[in-house]
């Protein structure tokens, strides 16, 4: 009961510092509980999210007339459970979707088209629909959730899907969220459901094939993986047919983790805000102990003199801290479950699927006991300096701990001004404070130039996350617009004659075609990517080796090579349609996109195992690609083959998938600034604020002497912008140089051995200058309090 | 007689609440070049309030000070702090050297405030530190590290630094022991026998007997005045006068 008395005393008396600990502790708590928790819970959410709708496990889509097959290949899978086999519609042509009420929000994007029957749901896939309309009719499309959250899609505005230039005209009736399809950036196609008539009237236009589409339930779902490996090689072995297409084939814990990893990444970024807010917090304690000890000598001299031992004392500090720290943590966590809905708007961004927070009491936990514990490890730490103070030392205010062992800048040799020497004097004294706030402040800015990088690589110039997703980005996707035309169009010779554009730098075929790698008793089903020229492709993704040059090599991702045990000079047994060719492995790459699975060989390489491989797809490189539009009308004109084939302009097409990306940087890169400004603001209140008290008699005697009050804030400047500046320098350098590093370790979840994101110097310089001009303006502001200090006062109140 | 400073009517209140202090009440007096002039008076009197609005390091609540030409009365802070930089020096019972400074350190801030030829100032405080009989293995001493005595006499030297007209002391042998006073007080004595006008607070016989001008507050008031010439030692006549004086003043 004395000791809280004695701490509830302390709190009255030093009301700022207890409101600055309050708001740090509860900013650390809203940001480690928020991050934990979705970190923690992001899988089970999905998983939960498939099973309530009973969800696919795999989801195939293949040209019909295989239906047999499929299905029992699909049958024998050893984990199968039930499927249902539907019609689908997938665009073969250039396709665009527009919400007509909203202007300039058109894009390309492939969308597939199922029927939605109100009276008879599907089984597998039976979707709640969010935001549902009132009637469904012929006109009614039901949309992905992702493209209510990015896009701010309504129920009841019109939507128009325009295929091959032929538009369709829609009402959005609602949405719908599919964790296997949830956003663009896992898989590039948005999956929409029309009624069944609308189906059937539009299901003969040219640019859309009809295929069949089988979504599978496993009895285990996290063997999805092994599930799909099965499937591909029974399709190799089993379906023999130029006229079999395979248009999708994804397994559940692909897509999860892929609509997860952002998130994930994005989570892990502001617990290490958190970590940071929580280390200036006990910094804040310790600076604010200090002071108490310091400023209230004799009250602690009267106190022990009255019998109260050093321990009473010293708990009473402990009380107080403890007290402050609950109060902000309960605050915190009452403030995230507040925010949540605006957290969920963040997380469903960038997954697709709507988040619904739920209160985890395991992550309340976490996050209390470990600010809790280091705060009463540092108060407990800090206040053992009462422990030295005898009553006598105290009553005297003489406890003398300065150091006299250096008379730094001694003011004759000084070539700087009489203030700056003297604050620079009082910089270099207090060492050890003066590293603790550098090392902060570095800290800070090494965050900055993660999340500035991150920003700059990811939404502005886009360069290193193409090359981290891995997948090729040529200026103009030509493709068959009927599948019925598959083989027909000769690829190969249109890239030749595309190639002596005067505009087009270059042009190859492209196609994909699943093959298995063989190492000794391990194989692998992947999607190889088969281009004419593998050694023009643009994207760079090797880290290791070169890239393929002749009909016999191959380059795997890092993570093949991992789960064959293979590397690069190794051969492996590639097989596809029951045919083998041993195969060179010449390189190593890497990416995010397919979890990090790839495979590439050349057009003749392919044809060297397989001469049924045929290109379906032409890639077009453009010189100047300032206006893909116009360039894809005039080739379209000069080729004359409009009609069979569809022109897509692919950079909007990567816009699109990387749009999930862009919005949850967006908001992160606001919460730095916000974090960034407030840290450095606390620090500098602080650090002046204890200096003020500490140093009220020099300064007053100074006055006394005179100087004016400019010429102590600019002393008291002195003494913190350049370490301010110091640590800043620290930050922006150690970023320079280890941020690539940094970004890799948190990429390498999904086997990303080197970021190679581009640190550009204003990012840099920016930061630096930045920091410095927050920091001097904010100690010219906060050193005003030296205005109120009266030289008679000083001397008599001693 | 040259008059350096002149006060008209000063009077200092304090407020706390509702409660006001009237510390000095219509106070008139002329301060000297060349004196040292002495005020005394029991505790409460108002000595230090007058001593600090004489040198401008507090406002008079009423009231007009006038330096030479200069009516300081009613200048800002900052003008003050410029005033005071430029006509005064501060000697206080506490040394108050700013002890995170060396000894050199702490008279070159004050010196560098009105001149920048540091090699100029620092022969200078060489010069005076010698005369105060500090040498120069204490130069880089820090001031928790010298005695009572020395660290006043450090004090007077940055006090002196920049030639100051006017020297003001609030009781500046008031924490020192008998010998060490002695030494203050000599040094006190030769600056004003070279020409140095000093205005000094004491409630010390000893310290009093170096003026040659007595001024007792009573109440915020002067109520009398004591002349005398210029201290020599062993002037035993003088030391009669004196307490005569204060004894007269009910001290």
């Amino acid at each position: 009961m004395k000791t809280w008395l004695i701490a509830k005393s302390n709190m009255k008396k030093k009301k700022s510092n207890v409101v600055v600990l309050f708001l740090l502790i509860m900013i650390a708590t809203i940001l480690l509980y928020s991050s934990i928790n979705i970190v923690k819970n992001v899988g089970s959410f999905l998983d939960d999210k498939n099973e309530s709708v009973n969800g696919a496990h795999l989801d195939i889509i293949t040209s019909k007339g295989f239906d047999k097959e499929i299905s029992d290949i699909i049958k024998s899978i050893k984990q199968y459970d039930d499927y249902i086999k539907t019609d689908t519609l997938i665009p073969t042509a250039d396709a665009k979707i527009d919400n007509t009420d909203i202007k300039g929000d058109d894009e390309t994007m492939p969308v597939c088209l199922n029927v939605y029957d109100p009276e008879h749901k599907d089984r597998i896939c039976n979707y709640k629909i969010i935001d549902e309309g009132k009637e469904w009719t012929e006109d009614s499309i039901i949309l992905p959730y992702y493209l209510k959250t990015v896009k701010g899609y309504k129920t009841g505005e019109n939507f128009e899907v325009t295929i091959d230039e032929q538009k369709e005209k829609f009402k959005i009736y609602g949405f719908i969220e599919n964790v296997m399809i949830s956003n663009p950036s896992t898989i590039s196609v948005y999956e929409c459901f029309i009624e069944k008539n609308r189906f059937d009237d539009i299901k003969d236009i040219d640019g859309l094939s009809l295929m069949d589409r089988f979504r599978v339930r496993l009895t285990d779902m996290n063997k999805s993986g092994d599930a799909s490996d099965y499937f591909m090689s029974e399709i190799n072995k089993n379906v023999d047919s130029e006229q079999f297409i395979l248009y999708m084939e994804i397994f559940y814990n692909n897509m999860k983790t892929g609509a997860s990893l952002f998130i994930s990444i994005l989570m892990a970024i502001l617990a290490i805000f958190a970590v940071l807010i929580i280390a200036v917090a006990l910094i804040v304690i310790r600076f604010s102990l200090n002071m108490y000890i310091e400023s209230n000598l004799p009250n602690i001299g009267i106190l022990e003199s009255m019998g109260y031992t050093s321990s009473q004392l010293r708990m009473a500090s402990v009380i107080e801290y403890v007290i402050i720290t609950v109060v902000s943590i309960v605050a915190g966590l009452l403030t995230a479950f507040g925010i949540s809905e605006k957290i969920a708007v963040i997380v469903s961004n960038s997954v697709g699927v709507k988040w619904e927070s739920s209160i985890d009491a395991v992550v309340i936990v976490i996050s209390a006991v470990a600010i809790l514990s280091v705060v009463l490890l540092i108060s407990l730490l800090t206040s053992a300096k009462i422990k030295k103070i005898t009553p006598l030392d105290a009553l005297r205010n003489g406890i003398h701990t300065h150091n006299f062992s250096k008379n730094h800048l001694p003011l004759l040799k000084s070539r700087l001004g009489v203030n700056s020497s003297i604050g620079i004097k009082s910089m270099l004294r207090q060492k050890r404070q003066s590293i603790s706030i550098a090392l902060i402040i570095a800290l800070v800015v090494f965050s900055g130039v993660t999340v500035f990088t991150l920003y700059y690589n990811f939404v502005v110039e886009q360069d290193a996350l193409i090359n981290l997703v891995g997948l090729e980005k040529p200026d103009i996707m030509l493709k068959a617009k009927n599948n019925d035309n598959y083989g027909s169009i000769d690829f190969t010779k249109k890239c030749e004659k595309l190639r002596e554009d005067k505009n087009v730098k270059y042009a190859m075929t492209y196609t994909v075609s699943s093959m298995i790698i063989k190492n000794k008793d391990k194989n692998m089903n992947i999607a190889t990517e088969i281009y004419e020229k593998p050694d023009r492709v643009e994207l760079d993704t090797l880290i290791s080796g070169r890239v393929v040059k002749n009909d016999n090599e191959i380059t795997i991702s890092n993570l093949v090579a991992e789960k064959l045990g293979v590397k690069k000079g190794d051969t492996v047994i590639i097989e596809s349609s029951k045919q083998e060719k041993s195969y060179v492995i010449v390189g190593i790459t890497q990416r995010t996109s397919n979890l990090g699975i790839s495979m590439v060989m050349s057009q003749e390489g392919a044809e060297r195992v397989n001469s049924k491989i045929i290109p379906d797809t032409a890639y077009i490189y453009l010189k100047d690609a300032s206006d893909i539009k116009g360039e894809i009308e005039r080739i379209k004109k000069d080729m004359k083959d409009g009609d069979e084939i569809s022109y897509t302009n692919f950079d909007e097409i990567y816009e699109n998938i990387l749009s999930s990306f862009t919005a949850s940087l967006n908001i992160l890169c606001v919460v730095f600034v916000i974090v960034t400004i407030v840290v450095i603001s606390l620090i500098i209140l602080l650090v002046i604020k204890m200096k003020i008290v500490r140093e009220k008699r020099n300064m007053g005697v100074f006055k006394a002497l005179g100087f004016t009050t400019m010429q102590i804030i600019w002393q008291n400047v002195m003494s913190f912008a350049p370490v301010i500046s110091f640590g800043s320098l620290i930050g922006v350098i150690v970023g320079k140089m280890a941020v690539n590093k940094g970004c890799t370790m948190m990429l390498s979840l999904c086997g990303i051995a080197k970021a190679n994101l581009s640190i550009p110097w204003f990012i840099i310089i920016g930061l630096f200058l930045a920091t410095t001009v927050v920091a001097f303006v904010m100690c010219i502001l906060v050193s005003t309090g030296v205005r109120k200090i009266e030289p008679y006062k000083m001397i008599t109140e001693q | 007689m040259d008059k350096l400073l002149e006060v008209k009517d000063l009077c200092k209140t304090f407020s706390n609440g509702n409660v006001q202090q009237h510390v000095l009440k219509n106070l008139n007096i002329e301060i000297y070049k060349g004196d040292f002039t002495i005020i005394m008076g029991s505790s409460g009197s108002g000595k230090s309030t007058l001593l600090y609005a004489l040198s401008g390091m507090d406002k008079p609540t009423l009231g007009k000070i006038t330096y030479g030409d200069e009516e300081i009365s009613g200048y800002s802070n900052d003008k003050l702090a410029l005033f005071r930089r430029k006509h005064c020096g501060f000697i206080f019972q506490q040394n108050y050297l700013n002890d995170t400074m060396s000894v050199m350190d702490n008279i070159m801030v004050n010196g560098l405030l009105v001149q920048k030829d540091r090699k100029a100032i620092y022969n200078k405080a060489c010069e005076l530190l010698s005369k105060v009989n500090i040498g120069e293995e204490s130069y880089n001493k820090y001031p928790g590290q010298l005695s009572g005595g020395e660290a006043q006499r450090v004090s007077i030297v940055r006090s002196i630094i920049n030639s100051p007209e006017l020297l003001f002391g609030d009781e500046p042998t008031g924490a020192l022991n008998s010998q060490n006073t002695v030494n203050v007080l000599d040094v006190m004595t030769e600056l004003n026998n070279q020409g140095q006008s000093i205005v000094m607070v004491t409630h010390d016989i000893k310290s009093a007997r170096r003026g040659n001008r007595i001024l007792y507050l009573r109440d915020g008031v002067i109520i009398d005045e004591l002349r005398l010439d210029k201290y020599v030692s062993g002037d035993r006549e003088r030391h009669v006068k004196v307490k005569e004086f204060l004894e007269k003043m009910g001290w």
